[in-house]
């Protein structure tokens, strides 16, 4: 039986904060004993999930603030929230797009929130009552 | 957690590209850079060998996306080699599997432009 967290971590709202994230995130994730494939979908997720906020939350905020996250885990699944102090974003107007006509139409990005959708069991999104938004990710530790 | 790192091989008319590490939104301008300045030397065949690649993002996969349909347009492409298990899913995904030539080895990938 496992049970850990919350694993909290507060990280620059910068990309170079990536690579970290990926690391705490796929060292936990082998700690619940996922398989190799669902680990390296939860660092997908969890990677596109924080390239949006400081690409799209934070965009035209100078300096970018922080945002943390807060990794809880046992058993059954594996729950991360990504919590950050930027815009608001209209999570349940957002289209997904289709592929790979995507692609062929000439678009190069946008398809953040497509994988992170095709990767978790479940992805909510709200705003916090400090302003404060947060994503949060359930990933079965098994399928 | 290794940056990436990439290398350039010259092969006749095309370039072979090492990569080592990992391709996220923090990494990825380096490898667009690379790409950049390989259309500006009207390089337009490119075979990207990622055998030593752990993990690649959706903007890097978009910045693969761009050069490829601008190289087509001058006669050219972008191919991708040696995907692991892992890299693979994520081009799946994506659909990537039915843009860009995806081969098991470097040298199929190499003799793909010959055809």
């Amino acid at each position: 039986m496992i049970s850990l967290g919350p694993c909290e971590v507060e990280v620059p709202g910068e990309a170079h904060s990536l690579a970290l994230i990926r690391m705490v995130v796929t060292s936990l994730a082998e700690m619940a004993g996922m398989d190799e494939n669902r680990i390296g979908e939860i660092e997908l997720a969890v990677d596109e999930a924080c390239s949006n906020v400081v690409d799209h939350a934070y965009s035209g905020m100078n300096p970018h603030p922080s945002f943390n996250l807060a990794i809880y885990v046992d058993d059954n699944d594996f729950i991360i929230e990504i919590i950050d102090r930027g815009k608001h974003f209209n999570f349940n107007a957002h289209v997904l797009p289709k592929f790979p006509d995507h692609w062929d139409e000439g678009n190069v990005r946008g398809v953040g929130l497509f994988l992170i959708r095709k990767t978790v069991d479940q992805v909510t999104y709200e705003k916090l009552p400090d302003n404060r938004n947060c994503l949060k990710l359930v990933k079965h530790v098994r399928k | 957690m290794k940056e990436c790192v990439i290398q350039r091989e010259e092969n006749g008319q095309l370039d072979i590209l090492h990569l080592d590490g990992s391709l996220d939104a923090y990494s990825f301008p380096r490898l667009e850079t690379a790409l950049n300045q390989l259309r500006e030397n009207s390089r337009n065949r490119v075979v990207l060998d990622c055998e030593g690649l752990d993990y690649i993002s959706s903007a890097a996969l978009g910045a693969l996306i761009g050069f490829a349909r601008r190289a087509r347009e001058q006669n050219g492409d972008l191919k991708l080699a040696k995907l692991s298990a892992k890299i693979y899913n994520i081009v799946e995904l994506l659909g990537f599997h039915k843009i860009l030539e995806i081969h098991p080895e470097v040298g199929q990938a190499v003799s793909s432009f010959a055809g």
